[in-house]
């Protein structure tokens, strides 16, 4: 398993040495591979009509999406509730049994700030087991791009963190912790509201790789430097730094360290009052708490929900 | 309706030996219960509120970190826990007062305790659960202030701490099930095995168990550190400290409400420095410091030993303590309590201590001594108790800064006895000096 995950993901880590700043480019190189590379692409994508002929007895109205991240992402309806869902298919088979228990408890889980996960399973195609992951359809804008469009104003950028903050705080109900907090997983809705959109359910390729020295999951420019350091056991802390950098970035509207993951490791983070102008000293004071290098120094819960809840 | 947590500097006898207070002083914040030291169906018909002032606020550690007890080598001590609904053994007749002798009835038990004891601690969720459940309404019968949730011991410094965490999440589900949902503190049970060969702000596994620990928002901490690589009576590698004051701080920092540190001796009150708020110790070797391997080994005959707050250690009463005087540190190591008042004014009338009876030098005259050391314990979780996080940190260094220079003179005493004990002091300032360096 190692020395297959180090063959696929060595060129994608090499190429992102632009990203790492020397040092932690070193250390990826040599200690930590992101899993997330192990997951490749279909190539060709994966076409509406391939999915329809193994997936058609569950799936119907079957369009494409823009592809994200590591799958094949289709819009279609679920027959058995008749929801508007969006499909996600990943093109790996190694994702453990195990993984049931945790999707048998998102499944659970039923609150605005985290898509419902409506469906997942196994399926054969192009020779070769896949996965597929069902969750509800969001209508909205994923929050890179509006990003993109420049600052946001504190009370949004308030109430995203409030929302993700009680997703990170459902799923931590349940001993989860999402890994992968950032802008491209998070979708503004017309109401204004913040959902996590992805489950993180893709990085339970093999639990027991995962919580293996030298074996970590997420986005460069968004890891804890615990998760960095591929440390075993990870707590929502970890995901409250990473919503701590999203946020950041949300009043920027750049990534506060372009993607340094090198600075964010070693104290470099950039303070939240020099990101926009007016910005409430409480807000800025509990961002910059949740970019603490200590664990046990980030806020807990209830003072996120206090201070970001006050903004909305 | 779930109490308020306490939140202050206290002192607890500890019960490991025996429940009662020495020479019964008074100034004991509580008390902890251990099964070890008294059996399950003993404690439950003593009326402890009129028997033991000091209980009135109470504390049982289940111990279940001593479930790997070798019940050939330790026949009493398993034969006592034993006695308890959560400790896994093979079946045996209960204790029943109207057909048993006590103590034959528990001399029968310590002989065949190695054919019961399984020595094995659960692993699946549902037996996990039932084991938890008897801790915690055993405490609750026994109407304890807090719920201390029970966990097994910690000894590979590589863990991932899944099994401990397993029963912490089993523990606080279990605690808010209850009737009275008091205050749950999560029991840290951790063997130096783990911390010494570590720098502590370098030890992955203090960072894992803050952060796994406090994310689950237990309402305390219950620390226990096994000592197993230490001899004296105090612990004395700078890593082991200095990994207790970080635990205690990191907790504290991340919003537990309580800690409370055990079996570490006078370094638990070395913790509240840290930020913890409730130590435990007694006297004898056996209630400052926990070592499975030699857990019931006797000490033999204990001698009267003069606890000296300043030295961070104690004298040997039958020439170190009067070497000292003659060096003229008398003003300097003094610790003044009513049990010591004699001894302090035959030494400065010229007499050697062990002319006073209370202390003279010979086996099992330990009352006066231990006393005295409650005393002086009392005293200065007192003198501390108010102060702010700064003002704990210069009072640490300051004291354990003149405590090292104390064990350097004293270092030099003709033929001093082993149980005056010099080589902690220049330790705990090290951990300690880091400790605040790093803290601040």
């Amino acid at each position: 398993m190692f020395r297959l995950s180090r063959q696929i993901s060595r060129p994608i880590i090499d190429a992102g040495n632009n990203y790492f700043g020397a040092e932690l480019y070193e250390y990826f190189r040599k200690e930590v591979v992101l899993l997330g590379d192990m997951i490749v692409a279909f190539d060709p994508p994966l076409i509406c009509e391939e999915v329809k002929a193994s997936l058609g007895n569950l799936f119907d109205e079957i369009a494409l999406l823009p592809c994200g991240g590591q799958g094949a992402v289709f819009r279609c309806t679920h027959r058995p509730s008749n929801q508007t869902v969006a499909l996600k298919i990943y093109f790996t088979n190694q994702i453990q049994q195990r993984t049931q228990r945790e999707i048998d408890l998102m499944k659970r889980i039923d609150n605005d700030a985290l898509v419902r996960l409506v469906e997942s399973g196994e399926i054969f195609i192009r020779n070769a087991n896949c996965i597929f992951i069902a969750t509800k359809f969001v209508q909205g804008n994923v929050l890179s791009n509006i990003i993109k469009q420049g600052k946001m104003g504190f009370p949004a950028v308030a109430k995203c963190g409030y929302d993700i903050a009680k997703a990170i705080q459902l799923l931590w109900a349940e001993r989860i912790v999402h890994r992968d907090i950032n802008p491209k997983n998070i979708m503004l809705t017309d109401k204004n509201s913040a959902v996590l959109i992805d489950l993180g359910v893709a990085r339970h390729i093999d639990l027991d790789t995962l919580t293996a020295p030298g074996f970590s999951w997420g986005t460069i420019g968004y890891l804890s430097p615990e998760q960095a350091r591929a440390v075993k056991q990870l707590s929502y802390k970890s995901d409250i730094f990473s919503l701590g950098i999203t946020l950041q970035e949300c009043l920027a509207g750049y990534h506060p360290v372009n993607h340094r993951q090198d600075l964010l490791v070693n104290g470099g983070q950039v303070r939240t009052n020099t990101l926009q102008d007016k910005l409430p000293k409480p807000m800025a004071d509990i961002i910059d708490a949740m970019l603490r290098y200590r664990t046990y120094e980030r806020p807990q819960f209830n003072d996120i929900f206090k201070i970001l809840g006050s903004y909305i | 309706m779930k109490k308020d947590v306490i939140m202050t500097k206290e002192f607890f006898w500890p019960g490991s030996v025996q429940l009662k207070i020495p020479g019964n002083v008074s100034g004991v914040s509580g008390g902890i219960i251990y099964p070890m030291g008294v059996a399950y169906h003993s404690l439950m018909r003593r009326d402890l509120n009129k028997k033991y002032p000091h209980l009135n606020r109470r504390l049982l550690d289940p111990q279940l970190y001593l479930v790997k007890l070798d019940p050939y080598t330790c026949r009493k001590k398993c034969a006592q826990l034993a006695t308890y609904p959560w400790f896994p053994q093979k079946p045996f007749t209960s204790f029943n007062s109207g057909e048993h002798n006590q103590r034959e009835w528990q001399r029968e038990l310590k002989n065949k305790i190695h054919e019961l004891w399984i020595g094995q601690l659960p692993k699946k969720a549902d037996e996990i659960e039932k084991t938890v459940k008897s801790c915690i309404e055993v405490q609750e019968n026994l109407d304890c202030e807090n719920y201390i949730l029970p966990s097994p011991l910690t000894i590979d410094q590589a863990t991932d701490y899944s099994t401990e965490l397993q029963w912490l999440d089993i523990g606080l589900k279990v605690s808010k099930q209850t009737n009275n949902e008091k205050p749950a503190l999560a029991t840290i049970a951790i063997s130096d095995s783990a911390l010494r060969l570590i720098e502590p702000w370098e030890n992955e596994l203090i960072d894992l168990i803050i952060d796994q620990v406090s994310s689950r928002e237990p309402d305390g901490a219950y620390i226990v550190l096994e000592q197993s690589n230490e001899q004296g009576y105090y612990c004395t590698h700078h890593n082991t400290v200095g990994c207790l004051l970080r635990l205690v701080h990191g907790l504290k920092t991340a919003g537990l409400k309580r800690i409370v540190v055990a079996y570490t001796g006078t370094t638990g009150f070395l913790s509240l420095l840290a930020g913890a708020d409730t130590w435990a110790s007694g006297w004898y070797k056996s209630e400052r410091r926990l070592k499975l391997t030699d857990i019931e080994d006797t000490e033999g005959r204990a001698f009267p030993a003069y606890y000296s707050h300043s030295f961070a250690s104690e004298f040997n009463v039958e020439h170190d303590l009067d070497h000292a005087y003659k060096k003229g540190l008398l003003s300097t190591i003094q610790e003044i309590t009513p049990a010591s008042a004699l001894l302090l004014s035959a030494l400065k009338s010229g007499k050697k201590a062990s002319m006073v009876a209370e202390w003279e030098y010979r086996p099992a005259n330990v009352t006066a001594a231990k006393e005295h050391f409650v005393s002086a314990a009392i005293n200065h979780t007192a003198e501390i108790a108010n102060m702010s996080k700064d003002e704990l940190f210069t009072y640490g260094l300051k004291w354990l800064e003149n405590a090292k220079y104390l064990a350097e003179i004293i270092s030099k005493l003709d033929n001093r006895h082993p149980r005056t004990e010099i080589n902690h002091q220049s330790s705990w300032y090290k951990a300690f000096k880091n400790f605040v360096e790093k803290a601040k």
